[in-house]
């Protein structure tokens, strides 16, 4: 049963990491390739505030939800100037050097060890971990929805259709593109918390490029700027490699074909359903 | 002697080597639809865009009301006194139409939790007078990249209405829409005029400006080669020469 739990858990983590991955790209147009490094960042911040300072688990998920948004904000102060690609080169370079920070900073990160812990005692069984993720995660869901449904979640779709056109409206577009990013962070180093208590063990590895390749199948399935996509979508592609798990398959296959998977949806995607399963929009 | 809203002076713009802009220098007079017309080229829309600060200006000082403007963003300007259309049809793709006039009226829809909180909220009817004020019938949640090129230019048109604003900018407002809605925008910008609007507009169709306009700029190689009343202007031999090709 303990594995069923654990599964779920992971969707619903993933689920909120990709649907913070698609408000800036699908419902705000700003592709930001460093969204994981804003996963790592919260799972970091939420181990160590936990192990080192003692802080509470909720707490400490805050934090690094906290954490990730105010480095975006300095990310994006940096990247003002640039836009589309120039922009997409510059967060993926951004991914790079917090990857290395992970596994450079030894004193703070615990370099390729990881970091390594247990839950507090309300927490521990994967059940009542699926329940307290379970809570955050609809919250969080919750918001988004909410957040893409207002009139800002509107002044985020003329940003991505057209920001000249959106600034002669009078609409301060840099502000709102630093809100976007900074909302799309939170989320992420929120997802990054419920990560690091989920497998209770932080390490760089699990934030190795290979995962934007896992939410960017979710978001591409599911379709750029649809909440109802990302959902349905974030069921299968984490349940994908758990079905290729129990394929009578060796061992050492595994690992590729799961990556292979991804890559097999990525491109039966684009092909038969460009816009995925509940896509409204088109990325110019 | 009258007192002109919008004072430009001596605006210079050029694109690497190619000069768009050799020294304008203009007074708009305030409730008065101003027409601004010339050639293809000839810099009307780069003068737009340096006026709703889209362009920087290489010298030159734009003064509104006394006060200058010149150093200001260009969503400061639009969300302080200008609204504007531009020449190309340019709408949000994925959002309908009713999110447009919205997204023109709200003041607060980027201030995130105002938004979620306490959102501005508009009635159906306030959407469905903005577009009838532009003879726009299309239903509302018709997509903005659904919709053809001369509703495209109505919707903005009408958005540009109804921001708040003190002074209107439309470039070629009726270019590729069909006559009889030139008929109906003509009613309606005279309407506003009558309603005490400041207007400064570009058109290439000279009987459009002709019947709208109080007063018209005429432009060459990005300079100012002729201004007056509508008769004036008509009767004018330089403008005849280089405008009307005779
Ligand atoms: N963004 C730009 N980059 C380079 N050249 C431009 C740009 N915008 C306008 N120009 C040039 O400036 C001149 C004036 O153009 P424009 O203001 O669009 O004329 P008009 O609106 O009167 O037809 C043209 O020669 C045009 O090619
Ligand atoms: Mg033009």
């Amino acid at each position: 049963m303990n594995y069923l739990w654990t599964v779920c858990t992971q969707i619903g983590i993933f689920l909120i990491l990709s649907l913070s991955f698609n408000f800036s790209l699908g419902f705000s147009g700003l592709i930001n390739l460093g969204h994981i490094a804003f996963f790592g960042l919260g799972a970091y911040m939420a181990s160590i505030a936990y192990t080192v300072y003692g802080i509470p688990v909720i707490l400490a998920i805050l934090f690094a939800g906290v954490f990730a948004m105010l480095i975006s904000m300095l990310l994006i102060s940096l990247c003002r100037k640039l836009e589309g690609d120039y922009l997409a080169l510059a967060t993926l370079g951004f991914h790079f050097v917090i990857y290395s920070l992970f596994l450079n900073l030894e004193g703070l990160t615990g370099g390729t060890r990881g970091i390594v812990f247990t839950r507090p005692e309300f927490i521990k069984s994967e059940f009542s971990y699926l329940l307290f993720s379970l809570l955050i995660v609809l919250l969080c869901l919750f918001f988004l929805k909410r957040a893409v449904d207002s009139p800002f979640g509107k002044v985020l779709g003329a940003l991505r259709d057209d920001e000249q056109l959106l600034r002669s409206l009078g609409k301060n577009s840099f502000i709102v593109k630093v809100k976007a990013i900074c909302i799309s962070s939170f989320f992420a180093g929120i997802a990054g918390g419920l990560y690091a208590f989920y497998l209770k063990y932080t390490h760089p590895d699990f934030f190795f490029l290979a995962e934007l390749v896992v939410i960017l199948s979710i978001v591409i399935m599911g379709g750029l700027g649809s909440v109802r996509g990302t959902i349905v979508a974030s069921f299968i592609v984490v349940l994908l490699p758990e079905v290729i798990r129990f394929l009578p398959l060796h061992s050492s296959v595994i690992g590729p074909i799961r990556q292979l998977s991804y890559a097999l949806v990525i491109i039966l995607i684009l092909l038969f359903k460009p816009r995925g399963f509940f896509g409204k929009v088109d990325l110019k | 002697m009258t007192s002109s809203i919008l004072d430009i002076k001596a605006i210079h713009k050029s694109f690497g080597g190619n000069k768009a802009l050799n020294g304008i220098s203009l007074g708009i007079e305030a409730k008065k639809i101003t027409a601004i017309i010339g050639p293809n080229g000839s810099g009307k829309s780069t003068l737009f865009n340096i006026l709703t600060r889209v362009l920087k200006q290489d010298s030159g000082e734009i003064f509104f009301k006394g006060t200058e403007i010149s150093k200001k963003e260009d969503f400061q300007i639009s969300s302080e006194i200008f609204s504007r259309t531009f020449q190309e049809t340019r709408a949000f793709g994925y959002l309908s139409i009713e999110d447009h006039i919205k997204l023109a009226l709200a003041k607060e829809d980027s201030n995130f939790f105002r938004s979620l909180i306490k959102p501005e909220r508009f009635g159906k009817k306030i959407i469905l007078d903005a577009l009838a004020l532009v003879g726009l019938e299309k239903p509302l949640e018709s997509l903005g990249g659904d919709i053809s090129y001369g509703q495209t230019k109505l919707l903005t048109l009408a958005m540009a209405v109804v921001k708040s604003h003190e002074m209107l900018f439309l470039d070629e407002p009726v270019a590729g829409v069909a006559p009889f809605l030139r008929q109906q925008i003509a009613k309606t910008l005279q309407k506003l005029r009558q309603a005490g609007e400041t207007i400064l507009l570009i058109e290439h169709d000279m009987n459009f400006v002709v019947r709208i306009a109080d007063f018209i700029v005429v432009m060459d190689a990005g300079e100012v080669v002729a201004q007056g009343s509508a008769d004036e202007i008509v009767n004018d031999k330089e403008v005849l020469r280089c405008y009307l090709g005779r």
